[in-house]
């Protein structure tokens, strides 16, 4: 409740903060909603034959492709998200991995970016593992999977808000993202 | 809730259509519903099939975060039918068979006005308090329920979600395309017209204020033209152009021609601005100017926001159990 209150507070343009609060309550009642969010220990429940040595390679590899296409971190977060939504309900094969990555990267610039990369792009990027065709596919799998849900609030999102609300002259807050 | 199977649609009649999309009125099968069907077609502006058009995905997203609500159109459900082997994705919404422009044509009166305002201020913060903006409220994104005479807001094909909070240093806050193209000009702000890439909720508030004024006029307040700096010059014909006292670095922005400023349209003071505005709309009370000129209010970050405007003393005298 105070958190509420004050993020509302302690905005410098209250005209422009006049919804935080409620904004805040939105997101935070998205992120409760269990289908929203990844399985906890899915890696061992779910998938037999990715390990999470290879997730990590995945994300590391997903974070190298945003910076590289200057992508706004939200297109990045949103991408992990659901590549681990997705897995904490299909069993996938260790040479689709990448190709689901790309797909969830596919939809999440797309919804996020003013200039999505074309699809051709994305298959050149993974060095053309997959056809073009196959992107595609996956790209209607994954959205068939998510029901459109495709905002979900991320780390990123809180933590915009929190390290606002901690900040109150903003002054030094570069560090923050670097620990995600 | 129904798939695709159970909708059946005449393509020759056709409800609406905009830019590429086209809506036509359909049946649920299931229920003998009526429906609207948007068709949305391939996203081929670079030349090549490139999967789900990324309008599509924001409109399912956002329509998904924001109804059912009273002010909100209802969405159904998406599917997806083949063409020419080409997956080709429809959206499903409540059939509404009046659109605000048509009911403005019909003239309404004042406390009409009042009442559909208000309601649309309504659903604005419903979008507002879900982080979306709109960015293209006209009389036409508007639509009339006349069974319940509700409007409820659709057309959300250009929405954007944004992020919060606001105000955060620069590098940290998401752009978006400077200008929205496709949107209806008449009620662009000028922020937009200007091309600015750092808009926000404010933005939609200018729309409303357009179409609040042409509620009350029963005609269009901006007439449309056809190059962003004419609308300008529109706009600032009638509220004067504006100063950096009144919005620090409007002359800055890439769209700020040098012809803007040769306009002579410098009108010096407040009351000879809400003079000119009140020759536009002499249908409206002192509340009601008052209310207006806080939607049309140059600086984006001093536009009053839906929340407050529905607080104004223009409702006072309105009944809030009959909406």
């Amino acid at each position: 409740e105070d958190l509420k209150t004050e993020i509302g507070v302690s905005s410098i343009d209250s005209v422009k903060c006049a919804y935080s609060p409620s904004m805040y309550q939105h997101l935070h009642s998205l992120e409760m909603e269990v289908q929203n969010r990844p399985l906890s220990g899915y890696m061992e429940k779910v998938q037999n034959c990715i390990s999470e040595y290879m997730r990590e390679v995945l994300v590391d590899w997903l974070v190298e492709v945003a910076e590289e296409y200057k992508f706004v971190s939200d297109t990045l977060y949103l991408t992990i998200l659901h590549v681990d939504r997705y897995l904490s309900s299909y069993t996938i094969s260790k040479n689709k991995l990448q190709l689901l990555g790309v797909a969830c990267m596919f939809i999440a610039s797309k919804y996020e970016e003013i200039c999505p990369p074309c699809v051709e792009e994305f298959c050149y990027i993974t060095d053309n593992s997959y056809m073009i065709e196959e992107v595609l596919e996956m790209e209607k799998d994954v959205l068939k999977f998510l029901n459109f849900e495709i905002y979900t609030p991320t780390t990123k999102n809180f933590l915009r808000i929190f390290a606002r609300v901690a900040q109150e002259n903003f002054k030094s807050s570069d560090l923050r993202f670097e620990f995600l | 809730m129904f798939s695709g199977r159970e909708v059946e649609w005449d393509a020759s009649n056709r409800i609406w259509s905009w830019e590429k999309n086209i809506v036509y009125k359909g049946k649920c099968k299931d229920t003998g519903e009526d429906v609207a069907v948007k068709q949305i077609p391939y996203d081929s502006s670079k030349g090549k099939f490139e999967g789900i058009h990324p309008n599509l995905i924001r409109e399912v997203t956002i329509l998904r975060r924001l109804s059912p609500h009273q002010y909100i159109v209802q969405f159904h459900n998406t599917f997806c039918v083949n063409d020419n082997k080409r997956p080709l994705w429809n959206i499903v919404f409540e059939y509404l068979s009046c659109t605000l422009k048509q009911l403005i044509k019909q003239k309404l009166d004042p406390s009409n006005v009042k009442r559909l305002i208000y309601q649309i201020l309504s659903g604005v913060a419903h979008c507002h308090s879900h982080s979306v903006i709109h960015r293209n409220l006209n009389s036409e994104s508007i639509l009339f329920e006349e069974n319940s005479r509700r409007i409820k807001i659709a057309g959300f094909g250009l929405s954007r979600s944004c992020s919060i909070p606001f105000g955060v240093e620069e590098k940290f806050l998401k752009s978006y395309s400077p200008g929205v193209e496709a949107a209806d000009i008449s009620y662009q702000p000028p922020e937009f017209l200007l091309l600015s890439e750092n808009y926000s909720l404010s933005s939609d508030m200018w729309s409303v204020g357009c179409i609040f004024a042409e509620m009350a006029r029963g005609d269009v307040l901006f007439e449309a033209n056809s190059c962003s700096v004419s609308q300008l010059s529109e706009i600032f014909s009638v509220l004067g152009t504006p100063t950096e006292a009144d919005w620090a670095g409007v002359t800055s922005y890439i769209g700020w021609e040098e012809e803007l400023e040769a306009l002579d349209y410098n009108f010096t003071s407040k009351d000879l601005t809400l003079e000119a505005l009140k020759a536009k709309v002499p249908a409206l009370d002192v509340d009601g100017m008052d209310l207006l000129s806080q939607m049309l209010t140059y600086n984006p970050s001093e536009r009053i926001t839906a929340k407050k405007a529905l607080d104004h003393a223009y409702f006072k005298n309105l009944d809030k159990t009959e909406l």
